[in-house]
Protein backbone atom coordinates (compact mmCIF):
# COMPACT_ATOMS: atom_id res chain seq x y z
CA UNK A 1 0.00 0.00 0.00
CA UNK A 2 1.49 3.46 -0.89
CA UNK A 3 2.45 5.39 2.23
CA UNK A 4 0.32 8.45 1.44
CA UNK A 5 -2.75 6.34 0.88
CA UNK A 6 -2.38 4.50 4.20
CA UNK A 7 -2.31 7.86 5.98
CA UNK A 8 -5.66 8.83 4.53
CA UNK A 9 -7.36 5.52 5.24
CA UNK A 10 -9.54 5.11 8.28
CA UNK A 11 -9.76 1.45 9.16
CA UNK A 12 -12.76 0.35 11.19
CA UNK A 13 -14.08 -2.97 12.38
CA UNK A 14 -17.53 -3.69 10.94
CA UNK A 15 -19.67 -5.35 13.60
CA UNK A 16 -22.92 -6.53 11.99
CA UNK A 17 -26.13 -6.01 13.92
CA UNK A 18 -26.57 -9.78 14.59
CA UNK A 19 -22.99 -10.03 15.91
CA UNK A 20 -23.39 -6.90 18.05
CA UNK A 21 -26.61 -8.16 19.58
CA UNK A 22 -25.13 -11.61 20.18
CA UNK A 23 -22.31 -9.99 22.17
CA UNK A 24 -24.96 -8.17 24.18
CA UNK A 25 -26.69 -11.49 24.93
CA UNK A 26 -29.95 -10.61 23.25
CA UNK A 27 -29.72 -12.72 20.07
CA UNK A 28 -31.76 -15.94 20.14
CA UNK A 29 -32.18 -19.09 18.04
CA UNK A 30 -35.37 -21.11 18.18
CA UNK A 31 -36.21 -24.41 16.53
CA UNK A 32 -39.61 -26.08 16.21
CA UNK A 33 -40.15 -29.75 16.93
CA UNK A 34 -40.46 -32.14 13.97
CA UNK A 35 -43.47 -31.01 11.95
CA UNK A 36 -45.69 -33.62 10.26
CA UNK A 37 -47.99 -32.47 7.49
CA UNK A 38 -49.09 -33.15 3.90
CA UNK A 39 -52.20 -34.73 2.41
CA UNK A 40 -54.21 -31.55 3.01
CA UNK A 41 -52.69 -30.82 6.42
CA UNK A 42 -50.44 -27.83 7.13
CA UNK A 43 -47.74 -27.04 9.68
CA UNK A 44 -46.62 -23.77 11.27
CA UNK A 45 -43.86 -22.26 13.39
CA UNK A 46 -43.39 -18.72 14.61
CA UNK A 47 -42.12 -16.28 17.21
CA UNK A 48 -44.66 -14.23 19.11
CA UNK A 49 -43.88 -10.94 20.84
CA UNK A 50 -46.11 -10.79 23.95
CA UNK A 51 -48.15 -7.58 24.27
CA UNK A 52 -46.44 -6.72 27.59
CA UNK A 53 -42.88 -7.72 26.55
CA UNK A 54 -41.38 -4.23 26.55
CA UNK A 55 -39.19 -5.19 23.55
CA UNK A 56 -39.23 -5.10 19.76
CA UNK A 57 -38.10 -8.22 17.89
CA UNK A 58 -35.61 -7.72 15.06
CA UNK A 59 -35.89 -10.66 12.72
CA UNK A 60 -32.71 -12.09 11.21
CA UNK A 61 -32.73 -15.55 9.56
CA UNK A 62 -35.14 -18.40 8.88
CA UNK A 63 -34.27 -21.93 7.80
CA UNK A 64 -36.75 -24.52 6.60
CA UNK A 65 -35.69 -28.17 6.42
CA UNK A 66 -37.49 -30.63 4.15
CA UNK A 67 -36.90 -34.26 5.18
CA UNK A 68 -39.22 -35.62 2.49
CA UNK A 69 -38.91 -36.42 -1.22
CA UNK A 70 -41.44 -33.77 -2.37
CA UNK A 71 -41.20 -29.97 -2.53
CA UNK A 72 -43.46 -27.92 -0.29
CA UNK A 73 -44.30 -24.23 0.16
CA UNK A 74 -43.09 -22.05 3.04
CA UNK A 75 -45.27 -18.91 3.42
CA UNK A 76 -43.88 -16.02 5.48
CA UNK A 77 -46.56 -14.28 7.59
CA UNK A 78 -46.46 -11.12 9.70
CA UNK A 79 -48.81 -10.87 12.70
CA UNK A 80 -50.81 -14.06 12.01
CA UNK A 81 -52.53 -15.66 15.02
CA UNK A 82 -51.26 -19.03 16.30
CA UNK A 83 -53.18 -22.13 15.18
CA UNK A 84 -55.39 -23.60 17.93
CA UNK A 85 -53.17 -26.64 18.51
CA UNK A 86 -49.92 -24.65 18.78
CA UNK A 87 -47.46 -25.62 21.53
CA UNK A 88 -44.49 -23.73 22.99
CA UNK A 89 -41.06 -24.78 21.75
CA UNK A 90 -38.46 -25.65 24.39
CA UNK A 91 -35.53 -25.53 21.94
CA UNK A 92 -34.81 -21.80 22.19
CA UNK A 93 -31.38 -20.56 23.25
CA UNK A 94 -29.24 -17.42 23.29
CA UNK A 95 -26.49 -17.56 20.65
CA UNK A 96 -24.07 -16.16 23.27
CA UNK A 97 -23.40 -19.14 25.53
CA UNK A 98 -20.83 -17.20 27.55
CA UNK A 99 -23.32 -15.33 29.74
CA UNK A 100 -24.38 -16.81 33.08
CA UNK A 101 -27.22 -17.16 33.84
CA UNK A 102 -28.27 -17.50 30.18
CA UNK A 103 -30.48 -14.64 28.96
CA UNK A 104 -34.13 -15.60 28.49
CA UNK A 105 -35.97 -14.16 25.48
CA UNK A 106 -39.19 -12.22 25.93
CA UNK A 107 -40.43 -13.69 22.62
CA UNK A 108 -42.15 -17.07 22.68
CA UNK A 109 -41.62 -19.64 19.94
CA UNK A 110 -44.63 -21.79 19.08
CA UNK A 111 -45.31 -24.47 16.53
CA UNK A 112 -48.22 -26.58 15.32
CA UNK A 113 -48.60 -29.38 12.81
CA UNK A 114 -51.23 -31.53 11.21
CA UNK A 115 -53.98 -28.89 11.11
CA UNK A 116 -56.32 -27.75 8.33
CA UNK A 117 -57.68 -24.43 9.63
CA UNK A 118 -56.64 -21.36 7.56
CA UNK A 119 -54.41 -18.66 9.07
CA UNK A 120 -56.35 -15.90 10.83
CA UNK A 121 -55.13 -12.30 10.88
CA UNK A 122 -51.85 -11.06 9.53
CA UNK A 123 -50.52 -10.91 6.01
CA UNK A 124 -48.52 -13.35 3.87
CA UNK A 125 -45.73 -11.15 2.51
CA UNK A 126 -43.70 -13.69 0.53
CA UNK A 127 -43.03 -17.40 0.10
CA UNK A 128 -40.43 -19.97 -0.85
CA UNK A 129 -40.58 -23.40 -2.41
CA UNK A 130 -38.47 -25.77 -0.27
CA UNK A 131 -36.74 -28.45 -2.37
CA UNK A 132 -36.78 -32.14 -1.29
CA UNK A 133 -34.13 -33.36 1.16
CA UNK A 134 -32.65 -29.92 1.70
CA UNK A 135 -32.44 -27.01 4.11
CA UNK A 136 -33.38 -23.61 2.73
CA UNK A 137 -31.43 -20.86 4.55
CA UNK A 138 -32.65 -17.30 4.09
CA UNK A 139 -30.26 -14.40 3.74
CA UNK A 140 -29.72 -12.31 6.87
CA UNK A 141 -32.57 -9.82 7.15
CA UNK A 142 -30.32 -7.81 9.50
CA UNK A 143 -33.32 -6.63 11.51
CA UNK A 144 -35.20 -5.08 8.58
CA UNK A 145 -38.35 -6.89 9.78
CA UNK A 146 -39.35 -5.52 13.18
CA UNK A 147 -42.13 -7.05 15.28
CA UNK A 148 -43.66 -4.87 18.01
CA UNK A 149 -45.40 -6.14 21.18
CA UNK A 150 -48.53 -8.11 20.25
CA UNK A 151 -47.14 -9.07 16.83
CA UNK A 152 -45.63 -12.23 15.37
CA UNK A 153 -43.35 -13.55 12.62
CA UNK A 154 -44.26 -17.01 11.39
CA UNK A 155 -43.95 -19.51 8.58
CA UNK A 156 -46.79 -21.68 7.29
CA UNK A 157 -45.75 -24.92 5.60
CA UNK A 158 -48.15 -26.08 2.87
CA UNK A 159 -47.84 -29.25 0.82
CA UNK A 160 -47.88 -28.91 -2.98
CA UNK A 161 -48.70 -32.58 -3.60
CA UNK A 162 -50.59 -35.25 -1.64
CA UNK A 163 -47.91 -37.02 0.31
CA UNK A 164 -46.86 -37.05 3.96
CA UNK A 165 -44.05 -34.61 4.69
CA UNK A 166 -41.71 -33.97 7.61
CA UNK A 167 -39.99 -30.64 8.17
CA UNK A 168 -38.61 -28.25 10.76
CA UNK A 169 -38.26 -24.47 11.03
CA UNK A 170 -35.48 -22.47 12.71
CA UNK A 171 -35.88 -18.74 13.38
CA UNK A 172 -33.28 -16.30 14.71
CA UNK A 173 -33.85 -12.80 16.09
CA UNK A 174 -32.68 -10.24 18.60
CA UNK A 175 -34.59 -8.14 21.11
CA UNK A 176 -34.21 -4.46 21.96
CA UNK A 177 -36.01 -2.64 24.79
CA UNK A 178 -38.61 -0.09 23.66
CA UNK B 1 0.47 -4.32 5.60
CA UNK B 2 3.23 -2.25 7.25
CA UNK B 3 4.23 -2.67 10.90
CA UNK B 4 3.27 0.93 11.61
CA UNK B 5 -0.27 0.14 10.52
CA UNK B 6 -0.37 -3.08 12.57
CA UNK B 7 0.27 -1.07 15.75
CA UNK B 8 -2.69 1.13 14.98
CA UNK B 9 -5.01 -1.88 14.81
CA UNK B 10 -5.26 -1.80 18.59
CA UNK B 11 -6.96 1.57 18.33
CA UNK B 12 -9.46 0.65 15.61
CA UNK B 13 -12.96 1.91 16.09
CA UNK B 14 -15.78 -0.61 16.07
CA UNK B 15 -18.74 0.45 13.99
CA UNK B 16 -22.10 -1.16 13.30
CA UNK B 17 -22.76 -0.64 9.58
CA UNK B 18 -26.46 -0.85 8.73
CA UNK B 19 -27.42 -1.98 5.23
CA UNK B 20 -29.36 0.87 3.64
CA UNK B 21 -32.65 -1.05 3.49
CA UNK B 22 -32.41 -1.74 7.25
CA UNK B 23 -31.97 1.98 7.93
CA UNK B 24 -35.07 2.72 5.87
CA UNK B 25 -36.98 0.03 7.73
CA UNK B 26 -36.12 1.76 11.02
CA UNK B 27 -37.68 4.88 9.47
CA UNK B 28 -40.80 2.91 8.44
CA UNK B 29 -40.00 3.32 4.73
CA UNK B 30 -39.19 -0.32 3.85
CA UNK B 31 -41.91 -2.62 2.52
CA UNK B 32 -42.28 -6.27 1.51
CA UNK B 33 -45.05 -7.92 -0.44
CA UNK B 34 -46.11 -10.25 -3.20
CA UNK B 35 -48.49 -10.53 -6.13
CA UNK B 36 -51.47 -12.85 -6.29
CA UNK B 37 -50.86 -16.16 -8.05
CA UNK B 38 -50.14 -15.38 -11.71
CA UNK B 39 -51.35 -17.76 -14.46
CA UNK B 40 -50.25 -17.90 -18.10
CA UNK B 41 -49.64 -20.24 -21.01
CA UNK B 42 -51.45 -21.31 -24.16
CA UNK B 43 -50.04 -18.31 -26.01
CA UNK B 44 -51.01 -15.87 -23.27
CA UNK B 45 -48.38 -14.02 -21.22
CA UNK B 46 -48.51 -12.50 -17.71
CA UNK B 47 -46.65 -10.06 -15.47
CA UNK B 48 -45.99 -8.92 -11.92
CA UNK B 49 -44.74 -5.42 -11.20
CA UNK B 50 -43.94 -2.70 -8.68
CA UNK B 51 -45.71 0.40 -9.98
CA UNK B 52 -44.86 3.87 -8.67
CA UNK B 53 -47.99 5.99 -9.31
CA UNK B 54 -47.53 9.31 -11.12
CA UNK B 55 -48.61 11.39 -8.13
CA UNK B 56 -46.75 9.44 -5.43
CA UNK B 57 -44.08 12.08 -4.73
CA UNK B 58 -41.63 9.27 -3.78
CA UNK B 59 -38.85 7.47 -5.57
CA UNK B 60 -38.86 3.69 -5.20
CA UNK B 61 -35.56 1.88 -4.49
CA UNK B 62 -35.67 -1.84 -5.26
CA UNK B 63 -33.89 -4.15 -2.82
CA UNK B 64 -35.05 -7.65 -3.77
CA UNK B 65 -37.28 -9.73 -6.00
CA UNK B 66 -38.22 -13.41 -5.93
CA UNK B 67 -39.95 -15.52 -8.58
CA UNK B 68 -41.71 -18.73 -7.53
CA UNK B 69 -42.41 -21.21 -10.33
CA UNK B 70 -45.14 -23.65 -9.23
CA UNK B 71 -45.13 -25.59 -12.50
CA UNK B 72 -43.30 -28.72 -13.69
CA UNK B 73 -41.57 -26.90 -16.54
CA UNK B 74 -39.07 -24.03 -16.62
CA UNK B 75 -40.27 -20.50 -17.32
CA UNK B 76 -38.78 -17.30 -18.68
CA UNK B 77 -39.17 -13.95 -16.92
CA UNK B 78 -38.12 -10.71 -18.62
CA UNK B 79 -37.13 -7.72 -16.48
CA UNK B 80 -38.57 -4.44 -17.85
CA UNK B 81 -38.08 -0.88 -16.62
CA UNK B 82 -40.73 1.80 -17.16
CA UNK B 83 -42.70 -0.26 -19.70
CA UNK B 84 -46.41 0.10 -20.50
CA UNK B 85 -47.90 -3.27 -19.54
CA UNK B 86 -50.82 -4.97 -21.34
CA UNK B 87 -53.98 -6.49 -19.91
CA UNK B 88 -56.31 -6.06 -16.94
CA UNK B 89 -54.32 -5.51 -13.78
CA UNK B 90 -55.00 -6.42 -10.16
CA UNK B 91 -53.52 -4.53 -7.22
CA UNK B 92 -52.26 -6.86 -4.52
CA UNK B 93 -53.33 -6.62 -0.86
CA UNK B 94 -50.41 -8.84 0.22
CA UNK B 95 -47.88 -6.31 1.51
CA UNK B 96 -46.65 -4.86 4.80
CA UNK B 97 -44.10 -2.45 6.24
CA UNK B 98 -40.95 -4.21 7.43
CA UNK B 99 -41.23 -2.17 10.62
CA UNK B 100 -44.36 -3.48 12.38
CA UNK B 101 -43.48 -1.67 15.62
CA UNK B 102 -44.79 1.67 14.27
CA UNK B 103 -48.47 2.38 14.98
CA UNK B 104 -50.37 3.01 12.77
CA UNK B 105 -48.54 0.83 10.27
CA UNK B 106 -46.82 2.82 7.49
CA UNK B 107 -48.43 2.41 4.07
CA UNK B 108 -46.42 2.32 0.84
CA UNK B 109 -47.18 4.68 -2.05
CA UNK B 110 -45.92 2.07 -4.54
CA UNK B 111 -48.38 -0.64 -5.62
CA UNK B 112 -47.78 -4.33 -6.33
CA UNK B 113 -49.76 -5.24 -9.46
CA UNK B 114 -50.15 -8.29 -11.65
CA UNK B 115 -52.07 -9.52 -14.69
CA UNK B 116 -52.72 -13.09 -15.91
CA UNK B 117 -53.40 -14.37 -19.44
CA UNK B 118 -52.58 -11.17 -21.34
CA UNK B 119 -52.06 -10.89 -25.08
CA UNK B 120 -49.23 -8.79 -26.38
CA UNK B 121 -46.01 -7.57 -24.90
CA UNK B 122 -44.72 -4.59 -22.89
CA UNK B 123 -44.50 -1.37 -24.90
CA UNK B 124 -41.95 1.40 -24.44
CA UNK B 125 -39.53 1.16 -21.55
CA UNK B 126 -36.44 -1.03 -21.57
CA UNK B 127 -36.05 -4.78 -21.62
CA UNK B 128 -33.11 -4.89 -19.24
CA UNK B 129 -32.51 -8.52 -18.15
CA UNK B 130 -33.87 -12.04 -18.45
CA UNK B 131 -34.14 -14.85 -15.89
CA UNK B 132 -34.81 -18.52 -16.59
CA UNK B 133 -36.56 -20.14 -13.61
CA UNK B 134 -36.31 -23.88 -12.99
CA UNK B 135 -39.43 -25.96 -12.30
CA UNK B 136 -40.75 -25.99 -8.73
CA UNK B 137 -38.31 -23.49 -7.26
CA UNK B 138 -38.16 -19.98 -5.86
CA UNK B 139 -35.51 -17.86 -7.55
CA UNK B 140 -34.26 -15.15 -5.20
CA UNK B 141 -32.34 -11.99 -5.99
CA UNK B 142 -31.48 -9.95 -2.94
CA UNK B 143 -29.49 -6.94 -1.85
CA UNK B 144 -29.89 -4.66 -4.83
CA UNK B 145 -29.73 -2.03 -2.07
CA UNK B 146 -31.49 0.52 -4.24
CA UNK B 147 -29.65 -0.09 -7.51
CA UNK B 148 -32.93 0.20 -9.43
CA UNK B 149 -34.46 3.61 -8.74
CA UNK B 150 -38.00 4.04 -10.05
CA UNK B 151 -39.50 7.59 -10.11
CA UNK B 152 -43.23 8.48 -9.98
CA UNK B 153 -45.07 7.28 -13.09
CA UNK B 154 -42.62 4.46 -13.73
CA UNK B 155 -42.38 0.74 -12.90
CA UNK B 156 -40.18 -2.35 -12.41
CA UNK B 157 -41.82 -5.41 -13.95
CA UNK B 158 -41.23 -9.10 -14.49
CA UNK B 159 -42.92 -10.24 -17.72
CA UNK B 160 -43.63 -13.96 -18.13
CA UNK B 161 -43.61 -15.48 -21.60
CA UNK B 162 -46.11 -18.21 -22.44
CA UNK B 163 -44.26 -21.56 -22.43
CA UNK B 164 -46.39 -22.99 -25.27
CA UNK B 165 -49.58 -24.91 -24.53
CA UNK B 166 -48.80 -25.64 -20.87
CA UNK B 167 -50.72 -23.61 -18.27
CA UNK B 168 -48.38 -22.50 -15.50
CA UNK B 169 -48.56 -20.70 -12.16
CA UNK B 170 -46.05 -18.31 -10.68
CA UNK B 171 -45.81 -15.70 -7.94
CA UNK B 172 -43.54 -12.70 -7.54
CA UNK B 173 -42.40 -10.98 -4.33
CA UNK B 174 -40.58 -7.67 -3.82
CA UNK B 175 -38.70 -5.74 -1.13
CA UNK B 176 -38.27 -1.98 -1.60
CA UNK B 177 -38.02 1.34 0.16
CA UNK B 178 -39.45 4.77 -0.65
CA UNK B 179 -37.85 8.21 -0.31
CA UNK B 180 -39.42 11.62 -0.94
CA UNK B 181 -38.83 12.57 -4.58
Amino acid sequence: MPKEMSKQLIEVVNITSPALNSRLGRYFIGQTGLLNFGNGYNAWGGIINPIDSGVNLYFDIFTITNFSTQSFMGEIWLNASSPKNAVISSTVTPSNQGISPPPIPKAVMKYADYFTEPMTGGVNIFGRIVAPNSTLVSDSHNGSIIIGPGGSFSILLRPLVSQYIKGTIVLTWWEEAL
Amino acid sequence: MSLVLMDKEKQLQNVNVLPENVYHSYLGEYFLGQTDIISFGGGYNAWGALVNPAGSKVNMFLNAYTITNFSNGPLTAEGWLSAILPGRRKTSPYFAAGNQAIIPSPMPKVEIQNASFVSGNPRGGTYTFVRRVEPSETLTKHDFQGMYIIPPGSSFSLFFLSPGNLQVYARVAFGWWEEKA
